[in-house]
């Protein structure tokens, strides 16, 4: 039995499948590489603060830093660091908790089936013995730390935190000192109920592989391991006003020049997957036509020597919350912020030009392709549009009708004076 | 053009110190290049890094960065920049070229022709202003690249190994960052920076390297035509290796307002006599002292100590300097110093276990193997073995790391020798 291709223009064989009436996995075969790379993602991340214990039917609150501490935990099963097993198969492996989900991942030349079923059994099979919680709150309050001393890290968290008034994305991906010493066995249990389940999660195999022998591999291990029920999460709207907590916030460190981070909050948070996936494109083309390397205004503040090639402009979209942030290293903060604003300003005004606009069409095609020539980046783009509920070349299908205006109306719609925040990082 | 087997590349010489390496494959979207040229790091490093920033302003055809931005744009979104890397005793300035294959974009032939085009243009045909570099574009890159070299703090991990470097080689050029010194970048006059690119485009010996699906002959024809014609350069020194025989080890503390310390320890490498053999064992040892998850610094000092957030090795066999880095509490300093340490003298006494030396192993085969699935790894792999006077093929290395006994790698860390310890102490309280 084969399974059809999903149909794209990068030249890549990529095929879905529901695994035991459950998994999402999306497989991607390539004959001539060496390497598989093998990542399986919970939607479960660092927002999820608040949701509905399947056991009790009641709605209860967790810690901050709870779904990256249950990733830190996975990782130990009765017998031991499961990473350790990974090296004997000759395998890397990792993990890694973002806003909305977690991610656990290999990559091997060699054993495949012995590393996957590896994956699928630690992942199905939590164990959260209490002495191993402590020991992890020691390592986990060392990673905090290092994070507290990282100048790009702090501004963009005091940014969110500036921008949002109860909204989860405030919090620290990882925690606080003092909320993962609140983190109790019961706690990670009822995380993982609600939202480890098949149906909440993806899978996703890019590389040297057998499509009809890995996926038998996968639906037996499945078949094997208790049948967890569940929805697909839905993540509660939280009461998020559409101003900014604070207008600005400023910290001190170690640095050798000031940093600003100024980001704008997203309200049109809503819509399916296919209303987010060409929301986010638009947004992402509006910022590069306004203040990207080719932008006029780039070459205006890069001359002025306010900026430099620490500048980067982003954007974020996920259901629920967005944000863009625009920063750079500066020497004057204060003139750089005026000067990005009015520029802002001046840009919803004028809008752009069709050469402009078709350029930047252009080179987000290119890096759009080239991006699916590492097996890492293919594999989170299948895991994250599959999250989404997007194909994974969506967004390329979606640059070729998108229209100038579209691009204007989006930046006028984000860029609102009123929704600004500024964060600094200020030299001791 | 001859072209013959080196490594896993085909390689032609244009003259004796300009070659070009090929290696042509369709699994690719992207092909890659890269060219690299090097000189001994002294104080005209800065100057080195300089260039290439007021290069990347503008041509004659496209004299801003916003234009050339534009043209990249165009390409596709071609990317064209450079990096400057410290390679055992040399200063590297790498630059590169990524630009999507045509194949996957409509009415577009001759992608790859155009995008080598440019990089020729930035590289020979900079836009001058009264036969020199533009005043206003060599002065603002020099404050950018001050501002970058003061820059180094921000990452403390980076700062605190930079430190420790300066501390253990002083007097030597080891101890040079990269990117050069402030004090050296004090006063630069265009004239004489533009004097010194047109010396250096002319004597640097230089590599390029390109992956991607291509016709081997056509693409180095391409290629020679990047540099200017004429050139009289002359082929790369060797660095120095040997090592400064050291009686006592030093330490140096420094206090930060950081809430995490960072703790440094160099050690000075014997490589004198290393074969092939020894100087893959050297690689292994390395891994199996902190380079991941199963390594004895790993274990040791984070999970079975809980001293460090990280704890890991790193290697570098141009210049025979190990370097292992660890955040800790300023309260475990001596315990993991002390831990560090004894890490090493149990691999130099082989009291490693059978499952330690295996679990190395596979790490190292595993990341060997998977090479040929990415470009600029491929091109690294070539790169970094051709600076050590070596042209192996990923499989012959493979064949090596198979065979290291535990003997050979208690010998290879014998040769290491505990040198500077630097400590960053944080003093920021706990919140």
């Amino acid at each position: 039995m084969t399974h059809p291709s999903l149909h794209n223009t990068v030249g890549e064989d990529v095929r879905f499948r529901l695994a035991a009436g459950s998994l999402p996995v999306i497989l991607n075969p390539r004959p001539g590489f060496t390497r598989t790379f093998v990542v399986i993602g919970t939607n479960f991340g660092s927002v999820d603060q608040s949701f509905v214990d399947p056991l009790s039917g009641t709605c209860i609150e967790v810690p901050s830093g709870v779904a990256h501490f249950l990733e830190h935990r996975l990782f130990e099963d009765s017998e031991g660091d499961v990473s350790d097993r990974f090296t004997e198969n000759g395998a890397s492996s990792n993990a890694r908790t973002g806003f909305t989900s977690t991610a656990y991942l290999f990559s091997c030349t060699s054993n495949l089936a012995s590393n996957l079923e590896l994956l699928l059994d630690f992942v199905q099979e939590p164990y959260f013995a209490p002495e191993g919680i402590a020991r992890e709150q020691g390592i986990i309050e060392q990673e905090i730390r290092m994070y507290e001393d990282d100048p790009d890290w702090r501004i963009f968290f005091n940014l969110l935190n500036a921008l949002y008034h109860v909204h989860p994305v405030r919090s620290d991906i990882a925690g606080t000192v003092d909320s993962i010493h609140r983190i109790t066995p019961e706690i990670l249990e009822a995380c993982y109920r609600a939202f480890y389940h098949p149906s909440n999660m993806a899978l996703a195999i890019a590389g040297a592989f057998d499509v009809e022998e890995t996926l038998a591999l996968v639906e037996s291990n499945l078949a094997r391991h208790a049948r967890a029920t569940g929805r697909p999460h839905v993540r509660p709207l939280h009461p998020e006003p559409d101003t900014v907590r604070s207008p600005e916030v400023s910290q001190s460190m170690v640095v050798s020049r000031p940093k600003i981070a100024i980001g704008f909050k997203e309200v049109a948070t809503g819509g399916n997957g296919e209303d987010l996936e060409r929301r986010d494109l638009l947004s992402h083309l509006a910022i590069d036509l306004a203040l990207g390397r080719s932008s006029a205004h780039h070459e205006a503040l890069y001359s002025e020597g306010l900026i430099d090639e620490s500048f980067a402009a982003s954007y974020t979209l996920e259901p629920g919350f967005g944000f863009s942030s625009i920063s750079s290293d500066t020497n004057d903060p204060e003139r750089l912020r005026r000067r990005v604003l009015d520029i802002l300003r001046s840009v919803a005004e004028e809008g752009f030009s069709t050469d402009s606009f078709e350029r930047l069409r252009r080179r987000c095609e290119g890096q759009y392709i080239r991006m699916f020539d590492a097996l890492d980046s293919s594999a989170f783009a299948f895991l994250d549009s599959r999250f989404r509920g997007v194909s994974p070349f969506a967004a390329l299908e979606l640059l070729r009708g998108i229209t100038l205006e579209e691009v204007e109306q989006r930046f006028r719609e984000h860029f609102h004076p009123d929704r600004a925040a500024v964060s600094m990082v200020l030299p001791k | 053009m001859d072209l013959e087997r080196s490594g896993d590349f085909l390689h032609a010489s244009l003259d004796v110190a300009t070659h070009v390496f090929v290696h042509s494959t369709p699994k690719f979207k992207t092909t890659t290049v890269r060219v690299m040229t090097s000189s001994p790091l002294d104080e005209r490093a800065s100057w080195r890094a300089l260039v290439p920033a007021v290069l990347r302003r503008g041509t004659r055809a496209l004299p801003s960065k916003a234009e050339l931005a534009r043209a990249l744009e165009s390409l596709y979104g071609a990317s064209l920049g450079y990096d400057v890397v410290k390679m055992g005793e040399h200063q590297a300035v790498i630059w590169s070229l990524d630009i999507v294959n045509e194949r996957f974009v409509r009415n577009r032939n001759g992608l790859c022709s155009a995008g080598l085009d440019l990089l020729r243009d930035v590289l020979l045909d900079p836009v001058l202003e009264s036969g020199a570099f533009r005043k206003d574009y060599v002065e603002q890159e020099r404050v950018n690249l001050v501002r970058f070299i003061e820059g180094l703090i921000n990452d403390k991990v980076s700062y605190a190994a930079a430190r420790m470097l300066q501390e253990m080689y002083r007097g030597e050029p080891y101890a040079l960052y990269e990117w050069g010194t402030v004090e050296s970048l004090a006063h630069v006059e265009p004239e004489e920076l533009y004097a010194s690119y047109r010396t250096w485009l002319a004597t640097l010996p230089v590599d390029m390297y390109v992956v991607g699906e291509l016709e081997p002959e056509a693409i180095v024809a391409e290629l020679a035509g990047l540099l200017a014609a004429g050139r009289q350069a002359a082929p790369a020194a060797a660095g120095r290796t040997s090592p400064t025989p050291t009686s006592a080890v030093r330490s140096c503390v420094e206090e930060q307002v950081v809430s995490q310390s960072k703790l440094v320890i160099g050690c000075r490498v014997d490589m004198t006599a290393v074969d092939d053999d020894m100087f893959v064992a050297l690689g292994l040892m390395n891994v199996l002292l902190g380079g991941g998850m199963h390594s004895r610094l790993f274990k040791q000092v984070r999970e079975k100590e809980s001293l460090a957030y990280y704890a890991t090795s790193g290697l570098d066999r141009l210049k025979g300097c190990l370097v292992i880095s660890c955040g800790i509490s300023a309260e475990n300093f001596e315990k993991a110093r002390d831990i560090s340490l004894r890490q090493l003298e149990i691999i130099a006494a082989g009291d490693f276990g059978d499952d330690e030396l295996e679990m190395s192993r596979q790490t190292v085969l595993n990341r060997l193997r998977g090479i040929p699935d990415h470009p600029a790894a491929l091109i690294d792999f070539l790169a970094s073995y051709r600076a050590a006077g070596r042209h192996p093929t990923i499989a012959e290395i493979i064949e090596r790391v198979t065979t290291v006994s535990r003997g050979e790698l208690a010998s290879a860390a014998q040769r290491v020798k505990p040198d500077t310890i630097y400590l960053m102490k944080g003093t920021a309280s706990a919140s």
